[in-house]
């Protein structure tokens, strides 16, 4: 059941039986706005509402979608791609495979307009090699929608066509950052490429390519049935809309939960999640999936908006709450996510190669207990060499959370260097104490 | 990244000092203009930007990261600093990362003494090593085809020899597998390439001594070498390179190449790089005389004596000439004057059978500016793989297609964009035929009748007429395999009058030698023989007669004939060479006297040998196919007692008349440009002429 607190847009089929199935999208208005705006609507007007309604990408770096599109030439012989990134890898991010799983269309319908918009005749889903059943339920859907001719050849009667295809990843968390995306799906090597020119000019094939996120496109039939105005009803003024957030940790209620922009933190995790399990605090928390700097648990009323997060020393990323509590290290949080990036590293630029290879020793040792203070200090020095110095943002996001935790939880790194990691953690029920 | 010249100025400021340079320009070339070398691992100048290595970051005011010098265009009124605190400890982590897992096995690397991530840590690294951990392991010292010896475990991963690769020709013949701090150079199913061309270049491009050269390992220092600016030997593009030896020690030990961005770019070709050994093995050392068994050694006084004492006129049996064509102009400019004062013959002959006939119109510089470059009876890819090269590059910038056409089979018809089988001796009618449908109406029934009459695919003769028809500027370019009558006319009316056409030599110096008169009909200066005035003016120059009458068109034909019977062969191995009619004919020579460099099949059967010094051991010049006249310097010692060409032929022929009193190569250029005006660019042409003067 919905919490009140939510405002169900994208998420609105959730709860629907059979919600993946054609009727029943269209029974809940489903495929409207393609009609609309195929037969009544220019693809610049398409394109003029998307900006309009200030709508900006869900998967993770906020950027205005409608000024995305407005990059790709308009006077071009070159064929023109989407792609909607459904690789969804990020840690604690499980938003786009509901989306993908239960309502296909919406994001198929999301699809088509932006292909429109863009001009493109061949769209591509990128989806997550391990989200099999996403994928299964795409590749249905996007035969019904061709065989009731809202997809393929002359679309709803008009002389707009689309091919969509979905390709499954092959497991490498890198191939979702849109250039690395884009290489895998050509047969190369996934390591991101040199940007610019950006794929809006030079993108899948070197031909104008747009690219997003899946929740991203699922917002864009909303805004063309209901308007900018209406989309911008709700959020913030630099924020608008809706986000899908998802709670991880241990609340109550995990799960994914669609919230105005700008509900304050506490609200989606002692609403919506039921705050903590009996006898668990909250130590930190990442608002915006593992590669984001960590808050802390004073920080709990913090608007979920880009902004808000980002004025208070993190990033909104793309929505997924993870929360730490007492019985876990921040120690061993940062080797958690180490291991990731130190795996998930695609190894082109040196700092991150090399960077995720170091943090992970170094935080092993601490873990293991043989570390020293000199280990804090050079980890917290490693992670600054990183920042901003990678070819990527996985390089970012590999040393933003564990150079977080060390300026924000410093004591607690020297507690655990001192008597080791036991002595920083409290069992269920008891309150942290010792420093 | 290449800019174009015709760009706008953009002035900058780079640490404090202003530099104004063509937009597009990277900062990293930018701060280069200025005086500032911005380290670098990653960034080749010939290659596409990849941003991997971030050692060159920089600080650029108004952005508040820092930014990799060698992906940011210029900006007018950008202010860049890369002497920043900051941006020193960039540079320190950036190498204290790398060095991390590095094996730091300088003693025993050959990149010792050359090394980039050497020369930086010594610049900007910090001394310590705070890495406490076990080094990654991978596998050391493994050859993986191509003469190539890779080290995975000094990969820096700066992706230049991958890049090379893709974006210069050759194709993904290794690549990186794994990814993350696992990511590993390795060939596909580690099995060993076969067949390069290109792949050597990696050795120079790597930063570190992860690839290096299977035949120059151990074999010296950077400082012990002796280095020369020479030009390759092997084919007629004339690449240059530098020729490294230890003459102390008696070998020698590389060849790389010197960049010449209107010859080979940065590049050479694999033939160019590894193929050398001969200069150290099977070397002629001392001169002789007798055959097999009765070959004896003698002192070069006595084995001269008795040369000319064989080669005396008058004498029945003519004699001829032989010049193989990657003999220097110095040497074969004696020898055929040798042919024409002292032995009163012109059987002047050349190895290469496209020496005499019109040549390239343009440079290669042209040729790859061409938008069609159609190559008939002519295997770019095996016989002038430089140019090729040259082309291909154009090819991938999207500039320019590759057509080739061939009758045998033996041409490769992989490799370029149309490959047009034609039935043996239909390529002229496939010239003329194309030329009409170039100019002409386009009618598919014209296309249709000439690809029934030259037994071409009528699908890929219709692309080709299309895409000529498209052109606006088309290269044409004939080889021996086509056939040479006629050739000339039928490639020059393809490529019309904006083209670029010609028969393409494969000799080293094929242009050169003809030009200094290694040529039967042809006099020094490219004058024809029958030119009465010109050989008087000729024995002038010479104080001595020049033969007048006409020789038989090939060597062939003057050994079966009869009309020679006594031959001097210059260079090369026309016995051992796999061209049996001028073999068996050789053979029957009642004198051959041999000026050569290696024991081969020649020299087995030769009456007299008489030991060269090779092109690394002597100063020489030659001309290659774009007519480009280079200067070549030596860098080692000549073997036992060889000597240059010129010397052991002016010896020989101050023994049988006059006028062969040269001292030093110079002399002998000195007489070649007395020879004919044209050849007055060749004498001025020193050590320092870089660009090499083009033949008039
Ligand atoms: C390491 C890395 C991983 C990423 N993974 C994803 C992903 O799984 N899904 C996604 O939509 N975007 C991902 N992104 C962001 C994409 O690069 C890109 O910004 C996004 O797909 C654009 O879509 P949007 O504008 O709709 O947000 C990732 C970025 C990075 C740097
Ligand atoms: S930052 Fe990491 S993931 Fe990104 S390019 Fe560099 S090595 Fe690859
Ligand atoms: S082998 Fe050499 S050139 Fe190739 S990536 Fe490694 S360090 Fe660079
Ligand atoms: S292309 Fe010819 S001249 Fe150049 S390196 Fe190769 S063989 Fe030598
Ligand atoms: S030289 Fe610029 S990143 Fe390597």
């Amino acid at each position: 059941m919905a919490h009140p607190a939510e405002t169900l847009w994208v998420y609105r089929n959730q709860e629907t039986q059979n919600s993946h199935e054609l009727p029943v999208y269209r029974a809940s208005g489903g495929y409207q706005a393609l009609e609309r705006a195929l037969n009544e609507l220019a693809p610049a007007a398409v394109l003029e509402q998307v900006k309009a309604s200030g709508l900006r990408g869900r998967g993770g770096a906020g950027f205005p979608t409608g000024l995305k599109w407005s990059f790709v030439p308009r006077e071009t012989s070159e064929p023109r791609y989407l792609i909607c990134n459904a690789d969804e890898s990020e840690p604690g991010t499980f938003k786009d495979r509901y989306l993908m799983e239960r309502d296909p269309h919406l994001v198929l319908e999301g699809i088509a307009l932006a292909s429109y918009a863009i001009g493109a005749a061949a769209a591509f889903i990128y989806v997550r090699g391990e989200l099999a059943e996403a994928a299964r339920r795409l590749e249905e859907a996007i035969h019904q929608a061709e065989a009731a001719g809202y997809l393929g050849e002359r679309m709803v009667g008009t002389q707009t066509s689309l091919k969509v295809t979905v390709y499954r990843g092959a497991g490498a968390y890198i191939c979702g950052e849109e250039t690395a995306l884009l290489n895998s799906l050509e047969g190369r090597r996934g390591h991101p490429r040199l940007k610019p020119p950006f794929p809006a000019t030079h993108g899948l094939y070197q031909c104008p390519t747009v690219v997003n996120n899946v929740e991203t496109l699922a917002n864009v039939p909303l805004i063309v049935q209901n308007g900018a105005e209406w989309f911008r009803s709700v959020g913030t003024a630099k924020s608008p809309g809706t986000k899908v957030f998802g709670v991880s940790g241990r609340v109550r209620h995990r799960g994914n939960y669609e919230l105005a922009m700008g509900t304050p933190l506490s609200t989606l995790v002692y609403g919506c999640a039921g705050g903590m399990e009996d006898g668990y605090q909250i130590r930190a928390i990442q608002p915006g999936g593992s590669s984001v700097p960590f808050m802390t648990p004073d920080q709990i009323d913090c608007p979920l908006d880009f902004e808000s997060v980002s004025e208070a020393g993190s990033l909104l990323g793309c929505g997924s709450v993870i929360v730490v509590d007492q019985t876990m290290s921040i120690v061993e949080a940062c080797l958690i996510l180490a291991r990731f990036y130190h795996h998930e590293s695609c190894g082109f630029c040196v700092p991150c190669r090399e960077g995720t290879n170091w943090m992970l020793r170094i935080l092993e040792r601490l873990v293991a207990g043989q570390g020293t203070a000199a280990d804090i200090d050079l980890l917290y020095e490693i992670c600054g060499s990183m920042l901003n110095r990678c070819f990527c943002p996985l390089g970012d996001a590999a040393a933003m959370p564990v150079q977080s935790a060390i300026e924000r939880f410093r004591p607690e790194w020297e507690h655990v260097v001192r008597h080791g990691v036991d002595s920083v953690k409290s069992n269920v029920g008891a309150t942290l104490s010792g420093h | 990244m290449a800019t174009d010249p015709g760009l706008p100025d953009v002035t900058l400021t780079i640490d404090g000092r202003q530099v104004t340079v063509p937009e597009g320009t990277l900062v990293i070339n930018a701060a280069e203009t200025a005086g500032i070398y911005i380290p670098r691992f990653c960034y080749h100048k010939r290659l596409d930007p990849a941003g991997a290595c971030r050692m060159c970051l920089v600080e650029i005011e108004g952005i508040p990261k820092p930014q990799t010098s060698c992906t940011v265009p210029v900006k007018p009124g950008m202010v860049v600093h890369t002497d920043t605190e900051a941006v020193r400890q960039m540079r320190a982590s950036i190498l204290e990362f790398i060095l991390m897992h590095h094996p730091l096995d300088c003693p025993v690397c050959d990149k010792g003494g050359e090394c980039d991530l050497q020369d930086w840590t010594f610049t900007y690294g910090t001394r310590l090593q705070r890495h406490d951990f076990p080094r990654m392991h991978f596998r050391k010292a493994h050859r993986i085809g191509g003469h190539i010896v890779l080290d995975q475990e000094r990969c820096i991963e700066c992706y230049r020899c991958v890049r090379f690769l893709e974006e210069w020709g050759e194709g993904l013949r290794f690549a990186f597998h794994e990814r993350g701090d696992r990511s590993v150079i390795e060939t596909f199913g580690g099995l060993p390439m076969a067949e390069t061309r290109f792949v050597g270049n990696t050795i120079d491009l790597c930063p570190v001594g992860a690839l290096t050269s299977e035949t120059f390992r151990f074999r010296g220092r950077p400082a012990e070498l002796v280095n020369a600016e020479s030009i390759c030997p092997h084919c007629s593009v004339g690449c240059n390179i530098i020729a490294s030896a230890r003459p102390t020690l008696g070998f020698f030990c590389r060849v790389t190449p010197r960049p010449n961005m209107a010859v080979n770019d940065y590049w050479i070709c694999d033939r160019g790089r590894f193929n050398y050994d001969w200069l150290d093995e099977d070397r002629l050392l001392a001169p002789g005389w007798g055959r097999g068994a009765d070959r004896q050694d003698g002192t070069w006084d006595e084995t001269l004596d008795r040369l000319a004492a064989d080669l005396q006129p008058p004498c029945e049996s003519g004699a001829a000439l032989l010049v193989d064509s990657s003999v220097g102009c110095e040497d074969g400019f004696v020898a055929a004057k040798l042919l024409r004062a002292a032995l009163s013959s012109n059987a002047i002959y050349q190895s290469d059978p496209a020496a005499g006939w019109p040549g390239l119109t343009g440079t290669i510089t042209d040729v790859a500016r061409c938008d069609l470059v159609l190559a008939v009876g002519l295997d770019l890819w095996t016989d002038l793989p430089i140019l090729w090269l040259r082309i291909h590059r154009s090819r991938h910038l999207g500039r320019s297609r590759l057509v080739s056409v061939a009758s045998a089979d033996g041409v490769a018809l992989e490799r370029c964009d149309i490959g047009l089988r034609v039935a043996p001796g239909a390529e002229l009618g496939l010239l003329r035929g194309l030329a009409e449908l170039r100019g002409g109406s386009a009618d598919a029934s014209r296309a249709d009748a000439l690809a029934a009459q030259t037994g071409a695919d009528r699908e890929q003769l219709l692309r080709l007429v299309k895409r000529l028809r498209r052109a606006s500027r088309v290269a044409a370019l004939g080889g021996a395999l086509a056939g040479f009558e006629g050739l000339a006319e039928g490639l020059a009316g393809v490529a019309g009058p904006g083209g670029v056409w010609g028969i393409v030599p494969t000799g080293a110096n094929t242009v050169g030698l003809d030009w200094v008169g290694v040529a039967a009909s042809r006099l020094p200066g490219g004058v024809p023989l029958g030119d009465a005035k010109a050989r008087t003016a000729l024995a002038g120059a010479w104080s001595a007669p020049v033969a007048a009458e006409e020789a038989p068109s090939s060597l062939a034909e003057a050994l079966e004939t009869g009309r020679a019977r006594r031959v001097l062969v210059v260079g090369g191995d026309p016995i051992g060479a796999g061209n049996d009619p001028l073999a068996q004919a050789l053979d029957r020579a009642e004198v051959l006297a041999y000026v050569g460099t290696n024991a081969n099949a020649t020299a087995e059967r030769a009456d007299y040998v008489l030991p060269m010094a090779a092109f690394s051991e002597v100063t020489r010049c030659v001309v290659s196919l774009e007519r480009r006249i280079q200067h070549s310097s030596p860098c080692d010692r000549p073997r036992g007692e060889s000597r240059a060409g010129w010397s052991i032929l002016a010896a020989l022929g101050r023994r049988l008349g006059v006028g062969f009193d040269y001292e030093s190569w110079e002399d002998v250029r000195r007489e070649i440009a007395a020879c004919h005006e044209s050849l007055g660019t060749l004498a001025e042409l020193g050590p320092r002429a870089r660009e090499g003067a083009m033949k008039p």
